[in-house]
């Protein structure tokens, strides 16, 4: 018989019962009529042939034990049992199913995101097949180039196909304006390699770079998913481009575009120096790895030596692709996992602790089920079982808090994190809930069972244990929030480096194909324009605005008339493109010397990067050039060093950077930032007014779009604190509950210590000691565990944070021990003595 | 009808039953009347301790079960011998040659 017959037959026993009894009958009738041949009448034969067979409804039973399993039984009876015990007490029940509800429930939501963005293969087909070309140049990181790409997919012959891109806003004519699409430039069989195949349409022939294709739901939103958009074409600033596919919708999850459209064929022939390209590709079906980079190193070397100048000092190596990818969310996803499963740890040994409360209670009962017969095993399954029913509608209720608590979390994060439409609540979300309800089931139940079944439920270290382990788990999460919080409160409190009170921001976009002598003019134009509205006081063009993160990187530096050492040249620095009127709008203080010409070969430098390399010398009237090492030197003439402004929310240390005037570079991207005593609607609108058709990402305060600097760490912060305080929460609950069971276990004992003079007071002393001491053994077990963790944050164990948890720790036990002391001082002798 | 009741009988049930299968399927009645008969009467096997027998056995692996119909056209349940019956029942043969052997020898010495 199949297991899965006996465990039916064992669940719903009824079917087969009454086959037994139709075969028993059979035999009975068959006895009754032998016994009518032999002379009986009908009557007398049936009953003499029952008679004969015996208690007929023990026989059905008996055999039928003989199929059933005996454990799947007893498991029914004890569960049965169980539950009758849970609904008779309805608030442990409620607090347990509340507890792990939202336990279960922020452990799924975060789970969901550690999977989708980290541990699921990359929704594509053979996703561990993908690679990524991974480049260094003298041992920096350094994007790929279109050239090399080639180089690499024409003398590869590990790989299958090879693709390479990268991403901008393509800026398209709409009837009432314009439109900034997210697009993906492409080139080599980029959709291929990924494994996507066009909806509709065709993909581009290898030459072809003025043809798109769709996003799926870009095609749905602006197309209405209609075919007939083959042929029709995107109104760009350059000329028109033709729509000759649809993506497919998988392709949106890994990072969703609008548009996939070839680079155009000048950009393909970017020189090999530039590095802005990603590029990957997939293995053949039979090659490993390291075979593949092998033949890849062989091919780099080539590599080198045929260009000897621009490919110096290049490496590469293929490497996983979901690994690139995952990278940058990995380690706030996993801080979060770790601190929600701790509190999820916290919340178990609060119940935990309530069964082991209740332990002095069954030890009689346990004691009469031994004497019966029961063994332990019996015992410490009846009493597990009972954690294991409270755990499973808990896990339940836990998937659908976690489905909630997830797409609220996905609407706190930046919509363009690679990944988060691969994060979903799905059968591995729903496998990994259930494996964590059978974890919280064993955690919760399987100490109080088996200490209720060893008959060792009094004065037992077990409840003291888990407070102390309880207060040194939260101590670490507290501390460890503390210290997210203090620098992210640092952080905020540093010096900027500008003001930004009355500042208005306009960032505009533009393609990487846009002709610079154009991209000038409006630039020029319009800081005119805007410097003319009434009210501004000053404005000024900049490539990236403070905190907004990197810059135009530069890794080289030369100053004329002085040899600089290789290792100071090579370090790097930032660079950005203004007009000296960015300088004036956020009022950075000048130092030294004055501001450049906005036309003109000269330069700013700041204060790190002035004492960096010019020590105590003036470095105003020095020349210097930040073009890369292989190339001609364009030399800039410094014309002042101006103030440090923080180019992110977390560096530590301040960043040397240069500034050049925009005109002489080139970047499609700018912020024009206005000083105004007015209103925004004017200067916005005199914007508009210069070119109808530029795209202007984001208009408004300077203010509020720096605020998003801080979001994400803040957002950790803010997330951590919470989780933090709703550990602190449970375990004063936990430590409230012990010093209660504590008072209570000792009635007798304090009785008697009351009717021999002890004083009230002592007595709540003594509770309140025993519960603080407890405390603080935990409190010094946390100290220690915080040393790793601030490890793995990168900051060092921070004594105000470590002072302020410990001291919330304490006062938040006080209070918790108080309630329970404060009873043993009420007890009157005569009652206590007189119950037992 | 005596009913003999002593330990032999009852461990060999399984023995009888396996022998009573060994060359035709029977129904639970059939395998009683069988044992009756070919003992001249001597041996009454016990309907309430045959059920619970034969779905052991069967549980065992050592029997199968079929519903079929009897010569007088009723619904049973016909239990007949698997591969491991037979073998179960080479086995209970020879340790029973072992036991009455052993028996008769002790007997003879009395």
């Amino acid at each position: 018989m199949s297991l899965w017959s006996r465990i039916r037959q064992s669940i719903r026993p009824t079917r087969q019962t009454s086959d037994i009894d139709e075969e028993l009958a059979l035999h009975i009738d068959l006895r009754a009529e032998e016994l009518e041949q032999q002379g009986l009448t009908k009557e007398e034969a049936r009953r003499e042939a029952a008679k004969m067979f015996g208690p007929r409804a023990r026989i059905v039973e008996e055999t039928r034990e003989a199929h059933s399993l005996q454990w799947l039984d007893n498991w029914r009876r004890d569960s049965a049992y169980s539950i009758r015990g849970l609904l008779l007490r309805p608030a442990f029940l409620a607090t347990g199913l509340a507890t792990l509800a939202l336990g279960i429930g922020v452990n799924v939501a975060i789970f969901s995101l550690l999977d989708g963005l980290l541990l699921k293969p990359l929704p594509v087909p053979d996703a561990d097949r993908l690679m990524a070309f991974v480049e260094a140049r003298n041992g920096d990181s350094t994007g790929g180039n279109p050239l090399r790409l080639k180089d690499y997919t024409d003398a590869m012959g590990s790989l299958a196909t090879t693709g390479g891109f990268y991403s901008e806003g393509m800026v398209v004519r709409t009837a009432d304006g314009a439109q900034s699409l997210k697009t993906l430039r492409t080139v080599g069989d980029l959709a291929t390699t990924f494994g996507y195949r066009p909806v509709l349409g065709r993909l581009p022939g290898p030459t072809e770079d003025n043809v798109a294709l769709l996003g799926h739901r870009y095609w749905e939103q602006a197309y209405g998913a209609s075919r007939d958009v083959l042929g029709k074409t995107l109104r760009t600033s350059s000329g028109t481009i033709e729509i000759i596919g649809v993506m497919p919708p998988e392709a949106a999850l890994i990072e969703e575009y609008e548009v996939w459209t070839p680079m155009t064929q000048e950009m393909q022939k970017t020189p090999r120096t530039a590095g802005f390209l990603q590029m990957i590709g997939r293995l053949k079906p039979a090659v490993d790895l390291a075979r593949a980079n092998a033949e890849l190193a062989t091919v780099n070397a080539a590599m080198r030596a045929a260009h000897p100048e621009e490919d110096k000092g290049l490496t590469v190596r293929l490497t996983p692709l979901q690994g690139i990818i995952a990278n940058e969310a990995s380690r706030p996803v996993l801080l979060l996992a770790g601190v929600v499963f701790t509190v999820l740890l916290i919340a178990c040994a609060n119940l935990a602790g309530l069964l082991l409360a209740r332990n002095a209670d069954r030890a009689r009962e346990a004691a009469i089920r031994l004497a019966i017969g029961a063994s332990r095993g019996d015992l410490i399954r009846l009493y597990l079982l009972e954690s294991v029913w409270l755990a499973i509608p808990g896990g339940a209720l836990g998937l659908l808090v976690g489905a909630w608590s997830l797409a609220y979390l996905k609407s706190l994060l930046p919509a363009e994190l690679p990944l988060l439409n691969n994060v979903a609540t799905d059968s591995r979300v729903a496998l990994f809930s259930l494996g964590l309800t059978l974890f919280c089931a064993l955690a919760i139940g399987l100490l109080p069972a088996w200490q209720v079944a060893r008959l060792k439920a009094k004065r037992s270290p077990l409840r003291s244990a888990l407070v102390v382990a309880q207060v040194a788990v939260s101590m670490v999460l507290l501390m460890t929030a503390g210290l997210l919080v203090h620098s992210l409160m640092d952080a905020k409190k540093r010096p900027l480096g500008f003001n930004q009170d009355h500042v208005l921001a306009l960032q505009f976009d533009f393609t990487w194909d846009t002709d610079n002598a154009k991209l000038q003019q409006f630039y020029h134009d319009v800081e005119q324009t805007v410097r003319d509205v009434p009210g501004v006081r000053s404005a000024g063009l900049i490539d990236r605005l403070p905190l907004e993160g990197g810059s135009q990187g530069r890794g080289y530096l030369r100053i004329r008339g002085r040899n600089l050492e290789e290792s100071l040249a090579r370090q790097s620095y930032g660079f950005r493109a203004m007009t000296k009127g960015y300088i004036t709008a956020l009022r950075v203080p000048i130092l030294r010397g004055g501001l450049p010409d906005d036309k003109q070969p000269q330069t700013l430098i700041n204060e790190t990067f002035a004492k960096k390399y010019f020590g105590d010398t003036d470095p105003v009237g020095q020349q210097v050039s930040y073009s890369d090492a292989n190339r001609e030197p364009a030399w800039y003439t410094i014309t002042g060093v101006v103030a440090n402004v923080a180019q992110n929310s977390v560096e530590k240390r301040p960043f040397s950077e240069v500034f050049v005037p925009i005109s002489r570079t080139f970047w499609p991207h700018a912020a024009l930032v206005v000083n105004t005593e007015g209103d925004a609607a004017p200067v916005i609108a005199a914007a508009r007014r210069v070119d109808p058709f530029a795209v202007i990402r984001y208009a408004g305060s300077l203010e509020s779009r720096l605020a998003s600097a801080w979001s994400e760490p803040q957002l950790i912060a803010t997330l951590l604190g919470g989780f933090a305080l709703a550990a602190l929460a449970l375990v004063c609950v936990g430590i409230y509950g012990m010093l209660a069971g504590f008072v209570r276990g000792r009635t007798r004992e304090f009785g008697i210590r009351l009717a021999l003079g002890a004083t009230p007071v002592s007595l709540t002393q003594l509770s309140l000691n025993h519960g603080l001491r407890l405390t603080a053994i935990g409190l010094g077990l946390g100290l220690a565990g915080t040393w790793p963790v601030a490890r793995f944050l990168d900051k060092s164990p921070d004594p105000v944070a470590m002072a302020v948890a410990a001291s919330l720790m304490m006062a938040a036990a006080g209070v918790a021990c108080y309630g329970p002391a404060r009873r043993a001082a009420k007890l009157d002798p005569a009652m206590v003595l007189r119950h037992d | 009808m005596a009913k003999p009741k002593t330990d032999a009988l009852q461990g060999t049930l399984t023995l009888l039953v396996l022998q009573s299968l060994a060359q035709t399927p029977r129904h639970g009645y059939g395998i009683t009347s069988f044992v009756q008969q070919a003992s001249a009467e001597l041996l009454h096997i016990e309907e309430g301790s045959l059920y619970p027998a034969l779905h052991r056995m069967e549980e065992q692996g050592w029997i199968k079960a079929e519903w079929g119909m009897t010569e007088s056209n009723r619904k049973a349940r016909f239990y007949s011998l698997t591969e491991n019956g037979h073998k179960q029942l080479e086995a209970e043969l020879a340790n029973w040659r072992r036991v009455t052997d052993g028996v008769i020898n002790v007997l003879r010495f009395a």
